[in-house]
This record gives structure tokens, sequence and C-alpha cells, in this order.
């Protein structure tokens, strides 16, 4: 939190006019909620958009991006108010590196995101990738992981590069559903939810066109082939998840790093000891006596006894 | 070189006699003409007319002469200058005359006459440009004759592009300028013959000026004349490279002259018999002009122009005797009957033409009267000719036939004849143009080795003519009968290329197209290294004859193409291969993987036959590794019947992966294949017209630069999984939306404005052209470092066997260790000890002065007194010597009494060494360089010497690295005794620095049997490069003679995996005292391989060696590996001058030129002699290095 320094959001007045009457109208609903602060986490593979994607939210080029450099490790975080409301948006690197889980900029993640409270994660993914391989499935797993099953209940699944005409003739529509169920079906996959879980069916997937080619409505607001303004849609997608009742993944060092060994099993000890204490330790004793009164003494013991005596 | 020197040599005489006894002979030869033209002349009249302008032309002629002499002389000079230059010129001549010959050729005499090459070439390119011409003469003529016949056109102009391309080696532009022109010049006539003559004027305005305006001329008459001439010209022309080349302008002159002749004589005879039999009086003159040919080269040869004017003069026995000869000699006959046919119709029109202008009748009138200046009348024949030639060339056969409407009767009967020549010119002709196209080929032949050096050859043959020259050149053309056969298949290759291009709708401008073309042309010259000089014009025929083929559309192409599909899944390889068929061959889907086996699918693609292979996508995950790995053992089954000729590895262009996620794929496809799929890889990007995403700033990037940095992602990539960063895949674009953008033919169409498809195919079938290609030539891309392995692993013989020459000591047992190093000095020594001896005792006390006293000394006495000096040291030493000698002799003997007592000589010597030096001594520290660090180490590095028997040392490296003590190795000694009387000893050092370790090891012993006979058997052991070399070896000494000792010895080495024996024989020979010879021969083979070596080594001691220092070594050393002679020589000179002055000389050569010569000299007496060592320090300082050094 304290990495940087929460400024005005000025990114909001950029929108179109419409679209901010919206937002402002949306945040406003949060605000009845009494949530004055929003904690956003982006996370996907490398190269689908993420960081475009917190740029478009915020309206600004708050995270730098570069389409043909991989971006360093370390994750941002952008903050910008707005009449007393904060929001936070956490820009992550790809989690994929050369066919493996970078395994090293997730241990980043989460430290950085230590003692912070997530309200929203977006899971983001193109849109006009056909196919869903066991990367998406790793990524998915390696955040389940990381936050737990639950994060998944305040997850939206983001489709970047909306703007396409799909492949083979095949209508809109029924090319975003196939997609969203695709990847719906990799995140049930890599989360190990059950396949009628609720949680999987209340993942929302939201449509997103970073691109400056991005067509415009008549009233200005960058709108997808579909004719929604997608960046008002996107905000009510993540008010609608945060306002509800699920309670937000607070990061602490317990999730991070899991449970603490040393604490694990600690209730069995005593039990434990019990057991040994009946089972093995009392037998032996009993043998030992048992051995001492049936010993056969030797000659010179005896001996010595009678010496004595 | 040797043609420049007898260029030298042949060049002398020309100026001056040859010149007038060509113009005598002209004269006659003229003359000659003269009368026979008097005979037939009809309008004398004319004569006066055309007098002025034949004056004019001998200026011109005049000149032209004068210029040729003075190239020659300028060539004499230029011989004489810069004969290097020449020598380069006379051994490349194709290529740097070509060179310059163009631009002199443009520029004209003046400038050629000051730069020395230039005018060399002047000569060539004259000739050649004559060639050209003449080609180009052939050329309309055939297109004349062609225009009726169509298919024959292509034909022949692509002989004539191949001609030209012979003549103009690939690589100098400017020359392939000269080419293209020329080419478009051909073109030009294709299209209409009139402007034909303008251009060729225009284009070697100078040549024709120059003695080539007989040419010219001659050209108006018939081609084939001037095809002859021009051969001669060439022969004359080329002669400067040779011997005769004194008579090139005089042989010139000749020629044109001859020719005058000759025409005159046709056009008589044309003009005589206006029957049908002009066929045999062209038949005649044909011979007439092959036989005058041939006299004029003989006659070059034997500068015997009479025989020229006689068979000039038209005797047709003399010439059928001639052509019988030639018929004899050569197929080319043939050509040359096929080209008198065509002679025929183009003569017989050449004729009518004349006699329409009338203007023969002047030449030979104009000839007559002039009869003195031959060669103005040659010339005013030329130059009419010439104008004549102009319009005439120019004028069809309409024309003539409108001019002969005004002829005179003689005229209009051969006008009868010459509508039958007009009309049956295009039959008759046609008929004949199949000849002329092996006669055109003959032709090139010349013109394909313009080379001096086929030419020298007939010369020396001692006869030389045309017919000749050209059977020499056929057979140069046999030992090129495979290159050519190379080149034809090239070439068909290259068509085959331009005709996928051309279906494909791509121009051979197209940047793939080009390439693949550099590629063969490349490929080509790699191939003929000789003779093999590729020129712009295969492509232009290639290109000719690849847009006839694909024009008629008849033949079928012969090629076909398997493409093998690669790449992760989804990125659209099957819709890829449903776009290249325009047809949807398998079935997609954007969600599932739509291709679950190998699978392959034939179709065409317009008109190419077109195999793809589809395979299963793949995975990028590490850990789905295993699966992709079963799919590629599928794949790999699958094509291993039928191997794919191209792969293309797709991957989509609008995904960002740029932290190499595609590695494990990659990675998993090189360890299936091997890295060498990659060489054979197109990269393709799908979804190419996906817009390029915002840049960082936010500002949408350029396409191009999206395409190139996205390119550069994979192919890092692919270099990386296949371990080569040499590799470079070329790139295509692919896009197989439905909604990418179509042109108006319905082709899809990138953003870029590329039509990807035929884009693709090109790249593909480039690919595979260029494999076929490489194959062909046997040009394999040998992957890296197979021909350096392949080297590491011959054995490098003649290193060996400089090693087995070398003679070694015989090892000898410790007691006799301290003998002389042979015993046969000794003996010597004893024999000579009596003669000199001079008691010292007898010598009068000597008593040796402080150097105060010295001083006090005069000039005279000091003199004096060191040479008493001196005398009385050698005195001392001699005498010192002599005691140790007669010591050694004592222990010697010693030793063998000894040696019957049971001790172990082992022991002796520890007992020996062990009472002097019991006790371990420190040895002095070695001497380190001087080095910057603080730390003086050497304290480090002490060792001691102990009475142990091995000898252990340090190795010390002065020249290492910085801040590295030169310790680098060990050095272990030790000498053994076994048995007694056999001793071995062993050396082993080891050293290592950072880069490399060394080890050698050295365990010889030796067993003496009998007097002056012992056998020496080693073992050695050393690293050489990265292997580990192991000799072993043996030799026998045996002393034959009391001066003389023999040694003969066997090796055997192996290194790495080759095993070289080697043998050698060595003698030594001791004349004296003073003089010592060894000789020693022998040869190594190792891998069928075989390295012959000798040396020789001579010394020369001073008279009283161990004192004197005078000393003198002749090294002399042979080798011959792979016919690849080295001869060095050393010679070393220690002269003694004076007391305290040393004078030595060294001096060594080898055959390659590179030697050293120094000379030191070194005082102690006049210090101011080092003052002499400022001279080249200050001479450097001035600016002119001098160096007692002269080394190479």
């Amino acid at each position: 939190m304290a990495s940087s320094i929460t400024r005005e959001w000025v990114g909001l007045k950029t929108f179109a006019p419409a679209t901010q009457t919206k937002l402002v109208e949306l945040l406003g609903r949060l605000e009845e909620k009494n949530v004055d602060k929003l904690t956003i986490l982006v996370m996907g593979k490398s190269g689908v958009g993420k960081s475009s994607t917190v740029n478009s939210i915020i309206g600004e080029r708050a995270v730098t991006i570069n389409p043909f450099q991989s971006e360093g490790l370390r994750p941002a975080m952008v903050s910008r108010t707005r009449t007393g409301f904060t929001i936070n948006i956490i820009d992550t690197p790809g989690l994929i590196e050369g066919g493996y889980i970078n395994d090293q900029a997730l241990e980043i993640i989460k430290h950085f995101l230590l003692n912070k409270t997530i309200d929203i994660l977006l899971y983001v993914d193109r849109l006009d990738t056909y196919r869903v391989d066991s990367l998406d499935k790793l990524v998915v797993r390696a955040i389940t992981d990381s936050f737990g099953k639950e994060i998944w209940k305040r997850a939206l699944i983001v489709l970047t590069h909306a703007q396409l005409s799909p492949p083979d003739g095949i209508p809109y529509d029924e090319f975003v559903s196939k997609r969203s169920e695709a990847l719906l079906k990799v995140v049930r996959q890599g989360a190990r939810l059950r396949k009628d879980d609720p949680v999987v069916s209340s993942i929302h997937v939201v449509l997103v066109e970073n691109s400056g080619r991005c067509n415009k409505n008549e009233s200005d607001e960058k709108i997808l082939p579909n004719g929604t303004a997608w960046i008002p849609n996107l905000v009510e997608k993540i008010t609608e998840v945060t306002t509800r009742s699920n309670k937000s993944i607070f990061v602490d060092k317990k999730l991070i790093e899991g449970p603490n060994p040393n604490q694990r099993g600690k209730i069995f000890i005593p039990i434990l000891f019990a057991l040994q204490y009946f089972f093995v330790i009392k037998p032996i004793e009993r043998a030992i006596k048992n051995d001492v009164a049936n010993e056969a003494k030797p000659l010179w013991a005896i001996r010595e006894a009678k010496r004595r005596f | 070189m040797e043609e420049v020197e007898v260029f030298q040599e042949a060049m002398e005489p020309k100026d001056h006699l040859d010149d007038q006894e060509v113009k005598d002979n002209h004269g006659d030869a003229v003359v000659d003409k003269g009368d026979d033209a008097a005979t037939v002349n009809a309008s004398p009249l004319t004569v006066l007319d055309e007098a002025p302008s034949a004056a004019q032309n001998t200026d011109k002629f005049e000149e032209s002469i004068g210029v040729a002499e003075e190239s020659a002389q300028d060539n004499e000079k230029v011989e004489l200058v810069a004969s290097d230059e020449v020598g380069k010129v006379g051994q490349e001549p194709p290529d740097s005359v070509h060179l310059d010959g163009v631009d002199s050729g443009g520029t004209g005499r003046e400038v050629s006459c000051d730069e020395s090459s230039n005018i060399i070439d002047d000569g060539l390119q004259r000739s050649e440009l004559n060639g050209a011409q003449e080609q180009s003469d052939l050329n309309t003529d055939e297109v004349t004759v062609a225009q009726e016949n169509g298919a024959m056109v292509d034909v022949d102009s692509g002989l004539v592009s191949e001609k030209s391309e012979d003549e103009d080696s690939g690589f100098v532009t400017p020359r392939e300028n000269g080419g293209v022109i020329w080419e478009n010049r051909s073109t030009e006539k294709v299209d209409d013959v009139v402007p034909e003559p303008n251009t060729e004027s225009e284009f070697n305005k100078m040549s024709n000026q120059d003695f080539d305006a007989g040419d010219l001329k001659e050209s108006n008459f018939d081609p084939e004349f001037r095809g002859n001439n021009t051969k001669e010209q060439l022969n004359a022309s080329a002669m400067p490279y040779s011997e005769t080349q004194d008579h090139a302008g005089e042989e010139v002159h000749e020629n044109s002259a001859l020719r005058n002749s000759e025409l005159p004589e046709e056009v008589i005879t044309d003009l005589k018999d206006n029957t049908l039999d002009i066929d045999i009086n062209n038949e005649g003159t044909a011979g007439d002009e092959i036989s005058s040919s041939f006299g004029q080269s003989t006659k070059c040869k034997d500068y015997n122009n009479d025989d020229a004017n006689d068979s000039k003069a038209g005797s047709d026995s003399e010439d059928q005797e001639a052509v019988g000869e030639i018929g004899g000699t050569s197929p080319d006959i043939h050509d040359a009957m096929e080209d008198r046919e065509l002679i025929q119709a183009t003569g017989s029109s050449s004729s009518l033409q004349n006699s329409t202008a009338d203007e023969i009748p002047v030449q030979i009138t104009a000839a007559d009267l002039k009869g003195l200046k031959d060669d103005q009348s040659q010339v005013s024949a030329v130059d009419n000719h010439g104008d004549q030639g102009l319009s005439s060339v120019a004028g069809e056969h309409e024309k003539i036939q409108e001019n002969n409407a005004k002829e005179k009767e003689t005229t209009q009967a051969t006008r009868d004849q010459n509508s039958e020549v007009s009309s049956s010119s295009g039959n008759p002709v046609a008929a004949s143009n199949p000849p002329v196209r092996p006669a055109g080929l003959g032709r090139t032949a010349p013109l394909l080795e313009p080379t001096p050096r086929t030419v020298p050859q007939p010369r020396t043959n001692g006869t030389v003519s045309n017919t000749q020259s050209r059977q020499t050149e056929d057979s140069s053309n046999g030992e090129t009968e495979e290159y050519d056969e190379t080149r034809e298949k090239l070439q068909m290759i290259r068509v085959k290329f331009l005709r996928l291009a051309h279906r494909l709708g791509q121009t051979p401008h197209n940047v793939v197209v080009a390439q693949v073309l550099y590629r063969l042309g490349l490929a080509e010259q790699l191939r003929g290294r000789n003779g093999g000089r590729v020129g712009a014009f295969s492509f232009d025929r290639a290109s000719a004859m690849a847009e006839q083929l694909e024009a008629a559309g008849q033949e079928p192409l012969d090629f076909s193409c398997t493409i093998m599909v690669l790449g992760k899944t989804g990125v659209g390889k099957s819709a890829t291969i449903n776009s290249i068929f325009d047809e949807v061959k398998f079935n997609t889907d954007a969600f599932q993987n739509g291709t679950k086996k190998v699978q392959d699918v034939v179709g065409t693609v317009q008109g190419i036959k077109v195999r793809v292979i589809d395979t299963p996508g793949l995975s990028p995950s590490w850990s789905d590794q295993r699966h992709n790995e079963k799919i590629l053992h599928s794949v790999k089954r699958f094509i291993n019947k039928t191997p794919p000729d191209i792969v293309l590895y797709l991957d989509r262009l609008d995904m960002q992966s740029r932290d190499f996620s595609d590695m494990p794929l990659l990675r998993t496809i090189t360890e299936m294949f091997g890295p060498s799929i990659w060489f054979n890889a197109i990269v393709v990007l799908t979804h190419a017209a996906s817009a390029p995403p915002d840049g960082p700033n936010g500002t949408a990037s350029s396409y191009d630069m999206f395409v190139t940095q996205r390119n550069h992602v994979v192919q890092q990539a692919i270099r990386q999984a296949a371990g080569d960063m040499r590799l470079m895949n070329p790139v295509a674009l692919v896009e197989n939306h439905s909604a990418c953008r179509i042109n108006r033919a319905g082709q899809r169409v990138l953003p870029n404005g590329q039509i990807w498809k035929p884009h693709l195919l090109l790249l593909s079938f480039a690919s595979k052209i260029l494999a076929e290609a490489n194959a062909f030539l046997k040009l394999q891309d040998s992957p890296p470092g197979k021909p350096y392995t392949a080297r590491a692993r011959a054995p490098p013989l003649p290193f060996l066997l400089s090693s087995l020459l070398q003679s070694r000591p015989q090892l000898k047992l410790p007691e006799e260790q301290f003998g002389d190093e042979d015993s046969l000095d000794d003996d010597l020594d004893e024999s000579s000890d009596s003669d000199d001896e001079t008691e010292p005792d007898d010598l009068p006390p000597f008593k040796r002065l402080t150097k105060a006293q010295v001083g006090q000394l005069s000039r005279a006495q000091k003199k004096a007194y060191f040479d008493e000096l001196e005398y009385r040291e050698k005195f001392f030493m001699k005498k010192q010597l002599k005691e140790e000698k007669k010591q050694r002799r004592m222990l010697k003997k010693m030793a063998e009494s000894t040696k019957e007592l049971p001790s172990d000589p082992n022991e002796n010597v520890e007992d020996e060494s062990g009472g002097a030096a019991s006790v371990p001594v420190p040895m002095p520290d070695l001497a380190l360089p001087a080095s910057f660090d603080s730390d003086n180490p050497t304290h480090r590095y002490r060792y001691l010497d102990s009475s142990n028997q091995w000898l252990v040392r340090p190795v010390l490296e002065t020249h290492g690295w910085d801040h590295d003590v030169g310790y680098e190795g060990l050095n272990v000694e030790r000498l053994f005794v076994l048995k007694e009387k056999m001793p071995l000893s062993f050396t082993g050092q080891v050293t290592k620095d950072k880069k490399d370790a060394n080890v050698q090891m050295e365990v010889a012993t030796s067993l003496k049997y009998g007097e002056g006979k012992s056998t020496s058997l080693g073992f050695d052991m050393q690293t050489v490069g990265k292997d580990l070399a192991y000799t072993l070896r043996s030799e026998t000494k045996f002393s034959n003679f009391r001066r003389n000792m023999a040694t003969a010895g066997l090796s055997f080495t192996l290194l790495g995996d080759a095993l070289s024996a080697g043998v050698k024989v060595e003698d030594k020979f001791v004349a004296s005292k003073r003089f010592k010879v060894v000789i020693a021969g022998g040869a190594m083979a190792g891998r069928g391989d075989v390295a012959y070596g000798g040396s020789l080594e001579a010394h020369l001691r001073d008279k009283d060696y161990p004192l004197g220092r005078s000393l003198s070594t002749l090294g002399l050393s042979v080798m011959d590996w792979h016919g690849d002679l080295a001869v060095g020589c050393n010679v070393q000179s220690q002269i003694p001058v004076g007391r305290y002055t040393n004078l030595v000389a060294r001096a060594n050569l080898n055959n390659r030129g590179a030697g050293q010569v120094s000379i030191r000299l070194n005082s102690s007496e006049q210090l101011q002699i080092a003052l002499i060592g400022l001279i080249p320090l200050l001479k450097k300082m001035v600016g002119y290095p001098q160096q007692l050094q002269f080394g190479q």
C-alpha cells in the first residue's frame, strides 16, 4: 500500500460522458454498501493484455506496456481515489515462463499481496485464442494454490481482444459463449472444483477491448461488436461481485505460506504420548521386570551373595 | 604469366616488319581481287564518286591501324612495366578483360591508350564486340528468318543470349549492363530488323571504326562471313595474349582484305551466274573463305600471306582441297557447310543489295585504281559496304527488289535469282536455321573460351586454323562438358522455377524469385570454378523459355512439392491448408482439435502438384511434451515414406508470446527431427490480418514493425531450440479468416498489400528448387563443424614425417653418459690429437697484467699482449679439454672393467652422486618475467635438487597470461638401466594453461649389439590439438664405415583414429673433424595419403672445434604432400671477426618465395657500433622504416 502514492482518479474524466455517468452511478452503489476501498487483482498468462486492461480501467497510462517485451517480475499497484473511494488495481506479471509456471514470479506476487485484501480477481485471457491448453490450467491451479478456492467466488474472467470477427462464420455471441465455456471448464478443472459447484456458474465472463482501434458508439463509448459499452459493463460486473455477500480474501501469512507445519497435528501429541506410554513403555517395563525376576544368577554372584551373608 | 612472356617476345617484331609485309601482301591480295573484280566490273563510273569517300575511309582505317599498333605497343609497354597486371589479365582474361573492356569500349580509343589494362582489353573487347556484333547479326538473320517460323525465334534468341552470356562472365556489373544492353538490343531486333544496324553501329561505334570496319561491311553482306571474320579476329585479337599477336592488326587487315576479296568474288559469281549455279559458287566462295581463313591462320604462323592470296585467287580446287582437309579434321566443317548454305541465301541477298547500290564495282575499281594503297581500297570497300550495309541490312527484301528494279539486265537476272532467294529466304533459310544452331553453338565455343589459354595450344601444335581452333575449343568444351551439362540442368531448374513463379503470378523481379535466381547463379559459379561464368543471360534465356513454355501451356511442369505443417494447436494449420487449396480439405473447429491424426492431402494449385501433410496441434506446456512426442512420432512414421520438401512452422502473428513459452514445443520438435528440420523450414504467421497492438506510447505500431518484431521473436525461439544461431528462416504471412480483404482477382490480401498465398507457395517452391539444385550440385550444406572434424581426422602427415626425420641421439648408459656425442668423434679427435700438440710447458712464463697496466701500454703493445693472452687462453682450454678427454677415456676403461664385477650401476651412480650432494639443495629460483604484481611468487615454486633418481622440475612459461606466474607444468625425467646394458629413459611433461592441457611423454630405450650397431625403440605420447597422438618408433643405427653411419627407422602413429606409418633412412657422413653431413629421407602414409620428405644438413665447424666459435650450417628440407611441394632452405653461419666481435648470418627461404635474412653482429669492442642501432630508429621516426630483417 505504501508502494504507491494514492492519487486522484483523473483518468475517470477521460472517459466518454456516458461512461462517466455510468461509472459514477456504479461507484455510488458501492458507497451505498459502505465499500470505500476496492482492490482488484489482475492475473493471467503473459501477453494477454493484463496491463492494458488496468490502463483501460484507470483511464490513463498507469502501467507501461510493451507488446514485444516481457515485463519485469514485479507486480505493480495502481491506486486512485475519488471522493473518498479508493480503487487499487494490482497488475501482475505473466505467470508462464518457457512452458512452466514461473514460481519466482508467483512468490513475488504473493509477498507483494501480503496483508492486503483482494476484493476482486480478474483472470485475464484472450478471446481470440481458440484453444485452451494445459498452460491455462496450470495458471488457474497456481492461482488457486496461492489464494485458495475461495478466490474464485470473487473472480471475473476477462477476455481481451474482444473486437474480432469469429472464424468460420460463427456468430459473435456463440463464439464468445463457446470460448467462455472452454475457459470456465479450465477454471473448474484447474481450481479442482466440482462440476456442479455454484462457484463456477457464478463466475462472470467480461469482454474487453483495450486497443485504440476499438469501435465507439454515438456517445463515444468504446463498444464491443455486440454493441455493449465494455468499460461500464466491466465495472458493473466488478460492483456486482463486490456487493455479493462473500467476504473478500485477506492475504495473510497463513494463506501465503500455507499452514504452519509446527502447528499441524499438535492436538495429537498427548494422544501419541498416551499411546506410547501405555503401549510401548509399559510393556517394556513389564518385560524387563519379568526378565529380572527370572534371571538365573551367575555363580560368582551367588558366591558373592553367600560371602556377604 | 607464360602467355605474357610469350606475348612480350612476340610483340617486338610486330610494329616494323610485319606491317610493311602485310601491306605488301595486302597489295597483292587486293590486286588479285581487283583483277577478279575487274572482269566483272560493270560500272566504272561510280569509282570516281566513291573515291573521296574511300580516301576518308582510308584515313579512318589508318587511324584504326594506328590505334591497333598503338595498343599493341602499349600492350608491350604494359607487359614490361606492369607485368603483374597483365599477368592477371592473362591468367583470368575473361573476367578482368571484360571488366575493363566494356568501359574502354564505351569511351573509345583515346582513353584506352593511357591506361594499361584498358588497351589490352581493347583488343579483346573489340574482338568481343565483334563477336557480339556477329552474334547480333546472326541473331537478326535468324530473326528475320524466324519471324516466319516463330517457334525457332525463341530458341535462337535463347542461343544468342547464351552466347552473350558466355561472353560475359557473370560477376562484373558493367559487363552485365553491357549484356543487358545487348539483350535489349537483340530483343529489339526481334521486334523489327530495321533499327538493328543503327543500334549496332551505335553500340560499337568505335569497334566499327577500328579495324572492324570490314566486319560491319561483311555483316551487311552475310552474317556467316562475319562469323568467320570475327572468329578470325577473335583469334587475332586473342593472339596478343598468346604469341602471334604481333600480327593482330595485320591479320585483321588481312582478314578484312581477304574477305573483301572474297566478297567481290562471291558477288562476281553471283553476277556472273545468275542461274542455279550460284549455289555452287557460293559454296565455292564459302570454301574460299574457309580456306582463306585457313590460309590466314597458317600464314600468320608462317608469315606467308601469299598463300592466302593464292587461295583467294579463287582456285576452287585448292579451296576444295582445303575443305577436304577440314572435312577430315573436324565435324565443324559440317557447320561450315551449313554456314555456307546460309551464306548462299544471305550472300545472294547481299549481292543483290550490292548490285542494286552499284557499289561493289566501285570498290573494286577503287581497289584497282589505288592498287598501291591496298589498305585504302580495303577500307573503301569496307566503308562502302559499311554504308551500304546500314541501308542494305536495313532494307528488307522488298526494298532490295525495288532497287533491283532499277537494275541492268545482268542485275535483272540476278534479281530473278534474288527474288528466288528472297522468296526462298523463308524456306531455305528456315531450313538452314537448324544448322545455324549448331553452328551457333560451335561459335559460342570461341566466345565461351575467349581465353588466350586455349589459343596458344593450336599455335604450339603448329597448325593454326579456324576449324582447328574450333576443334580445340570443342575439346576444351569436352573438358567442360560435364560443367555444361551441369549448367544445362541448372538452367532447367531455373526455367522451372521461373515457370512456377509465373504460374503464381510473380514477376522475376519479386524479391524471392530474384534471390533464388541469384543463389542458383552463385551455386553455378561455385560449381564451375574454372570455366564457370554465369551471366545474367542465363536468367534472361530462362525467363524467355519459361514464358514461352507457359504461354504454350502444353508442356506439363515437372514439379511437385510436399509441404508439412507443424505448429501449436489452434494456430490454423488445417485452415491454412484449406486456404492453399481454396477448398475445405480438412474440417476445422475453432474450439477443438480439428486434426486428430497425421494426414495428407494432394491437390493442385495453379497446375502445380502440391501435397500437404497436416499434423495435430502441439501443446506448448512442458507437461504436455509427452503428448507432443507421441504426435511427432506418428508424424515421423508418416513422413518416413514420403519426406516433406518443406516444413511450415505455424504460429499466430497476433500472439504476443515474448517469454519463450513455445520453447518446450520447439525443443521437442528439434529433438524428434533433429536441428536439420529447421534448415528447410518456413515460419508462417497466421492471423496476419490482425491489427498491430498498441505500442508503449499508446499509438498503434506499424504493421511492418509488428510483423518484424513478431518474426524476430519466433525466429529467436527457433534458433535457440535448434541451437544454431545462424538460422534464418523465411517468413510467410497467412490469413485464413473468411473476412480477409480480397482483391479483384479474389486473392486474399494482407494489410501490407501482400497477396499471401502465392508468396507462401513461392517460398515453399523456392526452398524445394534450391534443395533440388543443391542436391544436384552436391553442395549440401554440411552441418557446422563437420568439415573441421573431417580435417582434424586426417593425420598431419608432414608434421609426423618431420618428427620422424629428426635424427635422435642414441640413448646411452649412465656410465657412457659423459662420453662424447658419438664415439666416432672421439676416434677422430684421438687421431688428430697428436698432430697439433705442442707442449704447453714449453711456453715461457706469462704474467697477466692488471687493467691499469694494460692502460699504460701502447697500442702495438696492447695488441701483442692481447694476442698472446688469447693464445694462452686457448692453449689452456685446449689443455684442459685434452685432460678431460683423457680422464673420460680412463673412466670408460674403468667402467668396462668394472662391468665384469657384479655391481649395480644404479647403485654406483647413486653412490657417486650421493657423495657429492647427499643433502637436497634448493635450486636457484627461475627468473620470472617482470610483472606489476606486488607479490613475488617465486618462493612458492622453489624446488630441491635431490639425489633422487627422479628428476622433477617445474615448467616455466614466460610468455603466459598477465598476473599469472608462468609455472604451468611439471617435467619428470628418469633414466633406468635394464639388465645392466639397456638404458631406458622416461620423460614426461604435463602442462596446463587456462585453455588446454598438454601431455607429453616419451619412453625410449636402446640396445647396443656388436660394434657400431644399435637399435632404439621409443614410445611417444603427446597431445596434438584435442587428440592424443601415440607414436611407436624404432631405429637401427649401424656405422658401416668409419666415417659413415646409416640409420633406418620405422614409426607408427595413432592420432585420433587414424593410424599412419612411416619409414625413414638416414645417413650421417663425417668427412672430417670439421665437416659433417646428415641426409635423411622418408615417407609417411596414413589414410591413403602419402607424404614424402627429405632433409639435408651440413655442418662446418671451426678448425679447433670446442674452442673456435665459427660454425656454418646448411639445412635443406623437402616435403611433398598432395603434390604440394615445400622446399625450405636454411643457412646459418657464425664467424668470429676479431677478438670481441661475432658475426652471425642467417638466411632461410622456401619455395613459396618467403624467406628471412638476418645478419647479427655482436661486438663488445666498439661500443659506438651500438649507435648503428639508432639509425633504423631514426629512420623510422622520419618515416622510412628500414629494418635489419626482411621478412615476409
